[in-house]
């Protein structure tokens, strides 16, 4: 590599360290060992906090490893990408009595301590004759295809990518979440025999019906698809972006110069413009600004990924919406056209409903407009399965994750409805890991 | 402190009447450190006499070392 | 996977860790959660005439922000009717029949005493007898607990009385409120002891209030010396242990107990000739869930020696536990700074400036910093500077190998040559 490659890679390399020894011995010991701690509780897979962190305390780092890998089999990511204020951290006793205890860092910590040492916790259970199939590889189907190799099962995972991993390994910014974290998770679990078949897409490259016969189970874990169009004027002007796909881009290497020195507007303010918005001011973009047609206080993003975006020296440009995208003669993107919005009375979603002011647009200049307003679903697949849905959101059973067909399960970003929940990492291994008991029980009697 | 000065002063005296064919005849330990007595055992029938008296302890350590290596020397024979 | 089961005595036990006799002990329903937990046993809460508590009887130490650094009770035997204590263990034993109970005994130094209550007992089915020499406070008024512990004769003749009754093991558990532990010991040995525990409570008095002039605890208003116990006590705990194990006289099983809070106090304990430990304050801090780390950690550090058996620990360490005059008077260790890890607080250089041998100097650097330095020849290594350097790392003790080594009684008895 030249050195200027070498360099734009060092951009990307995991912004957070890891805990210093010493850090680690003060921070750990600061726990208190609660008793039916909140912090287990606020955690989506119920890791069990006091007991990891206490082994740390002693310095048995594989059984920390093994409290934490138990209860999330994608603990590595998670302790990179979980918005651990709202959850495990934000739930801590120490809150109010002094500062809550950084969980995430300290599960990170063992994480990595993991990752160098790896260590054999977990074993695959006695082979018990049935087969699944796990139909996407990102969290949710990982974490179910774990949990059923414990349990006995022939796990057989179907993937379209060339790599397995889902958005943990292509859609979280590398800065975040190296690409190695993700693999080396998979790596454990296909070390229990679950075979992950990359570069495999049901539906084209495997039927659906080969899935359907060849399985006793079949779990949908396809998480969501590309960001929608925005469905304005001059959406295919060269230089405008998919979110996900450019993210997806500079995850696989693609490190261009295309960005450098331009000046961006990332539209949407979510988890995805965030990272698209801090991934392209890495790649060299002047200026970055995020335009948003709702306030501050409605953007999805969380509070650490926005003071993140902000030291980053991201812009904000709350309660604007953009009209339409113009271009010079070339067909390459000049500027981005704007009316500002006024917020009336909540919606549906309990957010203000943005009003468009129509008399007074305005224009921001651009060379770069990437769209990260959300992602599609693959509706033509979910409907193929012949499955029940909502806008493409898969109806389940909550208790066992049994679709409108009981041979097959959903679980992860497929089932994410609007308003329901969180699109997050976490939740999706928990997913995966009851869609993973849900089978188990299910089957049991037949075997 | 510099206590490594005078340890290295008091190795310099013991080494000197060493070198000079001097040896140990007599060691007394009490409260103020360690008396050594030395006495010239030379080819020429010199019967000189010397006493340090020893106050630092790596010193105090030298001597019983320079025993044990003379100890250790003979042994084999 | 390495095995945990030990052998103490005669008496089995899936895992090295007992309670000790104490508050987590008091009842069949503590005992049973405690089982559940994953204890391999349990002493039951010393048994004998049934007393009366006061209110209140505990008092913590807490030391920079942490609490129970140390923990002080004035807590007697068993309130309740022996009776009630034998239904608990008989049930406790049935369900449980793989879990060892001992039953902890303190009555009278008398014989008829003794042969009563060890009848009494073994008629349910316990494990063994743990003798309780050792209470410190309460008991002792009432020449029992360590006021008989501290009497090798006592000890001697109590452990001879429940023997020629007993039909199993018996352990003797010593006070630590003794010059030298190794004479009880002994006495308990001489008395016939299958196996000995060791260390009690210790003497103490936790504090003042500085507003009311109360002692911690206070029974209204008074108080009175109590049982130390905690982390604190450990590393008496050890050295009690260390020189019963080191006694040639003394061949029995030792159960160390004294501040162990997980399993690597467990193992230093077991290095040090321990062949299984008891706790008591740790479960009293954090519940009887501690002992799953304990399992843990202990079998994954086993796997990681190559030991197939918690039992190839015990003793491991006692043969380098020697007395003050074998050791090598020409081993030699000097401080190093290393500049990468030091954060300059300057905490070596005052400690060795004022404590110990004046040997850490500052020095500037090429860029005009100012860092210190270990003046090598002048350092004692002492140890000091890497005890209080709150950077991992900074400071490195260096081993400097000396080619004979020359202990204090070798070179006393070469001096003495010299009418030295
Ligand atoms: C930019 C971005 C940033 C994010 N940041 C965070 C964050 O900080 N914290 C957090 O908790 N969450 C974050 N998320 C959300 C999180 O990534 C998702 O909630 C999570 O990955 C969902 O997991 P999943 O397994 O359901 O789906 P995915 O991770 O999307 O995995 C689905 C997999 O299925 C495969 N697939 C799809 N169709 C087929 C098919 N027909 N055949 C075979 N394979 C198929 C896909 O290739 C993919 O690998 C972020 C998401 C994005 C896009
Ligand atoms: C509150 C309390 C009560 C105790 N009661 C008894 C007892 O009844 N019998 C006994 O043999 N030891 C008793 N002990 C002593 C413990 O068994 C143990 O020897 C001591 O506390 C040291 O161990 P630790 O540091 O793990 O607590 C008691 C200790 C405490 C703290
Ligand atoms: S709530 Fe906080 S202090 Fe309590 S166990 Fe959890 S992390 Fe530790
Ligand atoms: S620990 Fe329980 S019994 Fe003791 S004082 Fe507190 S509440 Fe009362
Ligand atoms: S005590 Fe440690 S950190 Fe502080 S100055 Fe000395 S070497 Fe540096």
């Amino acid at each position: 590599m030249d050195s200027a490659a070498t360099h734009a890679w060092k951009i990307f390399d995991e912004v957070k360290p890891d805990m210093k020894p010493k850090e680690v011995m003060e921070e750990a010991n600061r726990c208190l060992f609660c008793y039916d701690a909140p912090c287990m509780k606020a955690c989506p897979t119920h890791i069990d906090v006091p007991l990891f962190i206490k082994k740390i305390t002693t310095g048995n780092m594989k059984g920390s490893a093994r409290i934490i890998m138990e209860a999330n089999p994608v603990a590595a990511t998670c302790a990179r990408v979980c918005p651990t204020e709202e959850l495990c951290e934000g739930a801590c006793v120490l809150n109010d009595a002094s500062l809550p205890i950084m969980i995430g860092d300290l599960q990170r910590h063992t994480m990595n301590w993991a990752m160098k040492n790896n260590p054999q916790l977990f074993e695959a259970g006695e082979q018990n004759g049935k087969r699944v199939a796990v139909i996407g590889a990102g969290p949710a189907g990982l974490s179910s295809a774990r949990e059923l190799a414990r349990y006995g099962y022939q796990v057989t995972v179907f993937e379209k990518q060339a790599e397995a991993g889902g958005l943990d390994t292509y859609g979280i910014v590398p800065f975040r979440l190296p690409k190695h974290v993700a693999l080396w998770e998979v790596e454990q679990i296909k070390k229990l025999g679950v075979s992950i078949q990359t570069n495999t897409e049901v539906g084209k490259d495997v039927s659906i019906q080969a899935v359907l016969d060849g399985f006793d189970a079949v779990i949908l874990a396809i998480g969501m698809a590309h960001v929608p169009p925005l469905g304005i004027p001059g959406e295919e002007l060269d230089g405008v972006f998919d979110a996900i796909q450019l993210i997806e881009r500079v995850k696989s290497g693609h490190v261009t110069d295309r960005f450098s020195g331009k000046k961006a507007v990332v539209i949407g303010a979510g988890n995805t413009a965030i990272d698209a918005a801090t991934c392209l001011k890495r790649l060299g973009a002047a200026r970055v600004q995020i335009v948003y047609r709702r306030s501050e206080k409605e953007m999805t993003a969380y509070p650490f990924e926005y003071r993140f975006a902000k030291e980053e020296g991201i812009e904000f440009r709350w309660q604007t919406q953009p009209k339409r995208i113009e271009g010079d003669e070339n067909g390459n993107v000049t500027s981005v056209v704007c009316a500002p919005i006024m917020l009336g009375e909540k919606d549906a979603s309990g957010r203000r409903r943005p009003i468009e002011i129509d008399n007074a647009p305005f224009a921001i200049n651009a060379d770069i407009v990437v769209k990260a307003i959300g992602q599609m679903r693959d509706i033509p697949l979910i409907e193929a399965f012949d499955l029940a849905h909502d806008h493409g959101v898969v109806a389940v059973d909550p208790l066992t994750y049994q679709t409108s067909n009981p041979k097959v399960y959903a679980a992860g970003d497929v089932i994410f409805g609007n308003g329901k929940g969180e699109a997050m990492v976490v939740a999706a291994a928990e997913q995966g890991k009851k869609t993973a008991q849900a089978i188990h029980e299910q089957l049991l009697s037949k075997i | 402190m510099h206590e490594h000065q005078f340890y290295l002063e008091e190795k310099q005296k013991i080494d000197t009447l060493l070198g000079n064919e001097f040896r140990i005849v007599a060691i007394n330990e009490n409260l103020s450190g360690m008396f050594v007595a030395f006495k010239q055992m030379g080819d020429q029938g010199n019967t000189a006499h010397a006493t340090l008296h020893l106050l630092i302890p790596e010193t105090r350590k030298y001597v019983t070392n320079l025993l044990l290596a003379e100890k250790v020397d003979q042994s084999p024979t | 996977m390495a095995d945990l089961h030990i052998d103490f005595a005669g008496i089995k036990s899936k895992n090295p860790f007992w309670l000790a006799s104490g508050p987590p002990t008091n009842t069949g329903y503590q005992v049973q959660r405690a089982f559940d937990a994953g204890w391999g046993g349990a002493v039951w809460k010393t048994l004998g005439d049934p007393v009366i508590n006061v209110t209140s009887r505990f008092s913590g130490l807490n030391y920079g922000g942490q609490r129970v650094a140390g923990f002080n009770n004035i807590e007697l035997i068993t309130d309740r009717p022996l009776e009630v204590n034998l239904r608990e263990i008989r049930e406790t034993k049935r369900a449980y029949p793989d879990h060892a109970i001992i039953a902890s005994l303190m009555v009278e130094p008398k014989q008829e005493k003794w042969h009563e209550i060890v009848k009494r007992v073994e008629d349910v089915g316990v494990d063994g007898l743990e003798l309780n020499f050792g209470c410190p406070h309460g008991m002792a008024e009432r020449r029992m607990g360590s006021a008989s512990g501290q009497v090798p004769d006592l000890v001697e003749k109590q452990t001879y009385w429940t023997k020629e009754a007993a039909e199993t093991p018996v352990i003797v558990k010593l006070t630590p409120n003794i010059t030298d532990i190794t004479a009880t010991a002994d006495a308990a040995v001489q008395g016939g002891a299958d196996a000995i525990s060791m260390i009690n409570t210790i003497n103490s008095l936790m504090g003042v209030d500085l507003d009311t002039w109360n002692t911690f605890p206070n029974i209204a208003g008074k108080g009175t010396h109590g049982g130390y116990s905690g982390p604190a006590v450990k590393p008496i705990a050890l050295s009690m242990v260390a020189e019963c194990a080191t006694q040639p006289d003394i061949q029995v099983p030792i159960s160390g107990i004294g501040g162990i809070e997980n399993w690597q106090d467990a193992v230093e304990f077991m290095l040090m000739g321990a062949s299984n430990v008891q706790v008591c304050t740790a479960a009293m801090h954090h519940g009887f869930r501690i002992v799953e780390d304990m399992i843990d950690g202990l079998t994954n550090y086993l796997d990681e020696k190559g030991l197939n058996s918690a039992m190839d620990l015990v003793g491991q360490s006692v043969s380098k536990y020697k007395k003050w005059g074998d050791l090598d008077l020409n081993h030699k260790r000097v401080a190093r700074i290393n500049q990468d890890y030091c954060i300059h607080c300057n905490k070596c250089h005052i400690s060795c400036e004022d404590a110990a041998h004046q040997c850490i100097e500052f020095y500037t650097e090429s860029d005009g910093t100012r860092a210190l330095k270990v003046r090598e020849e002048d350092c004692v290594g002492c140890n000091l500077c890497s005890i209080v350097c709150p950077a991992d790392g900074a400071i490195e003790m260096i081993e400097q190998p000396s080619d004979v080594s020359m202990t204090w009684n070798e070179r006393q008895r070469l001096i003495s040559v010299f009418g030295g």
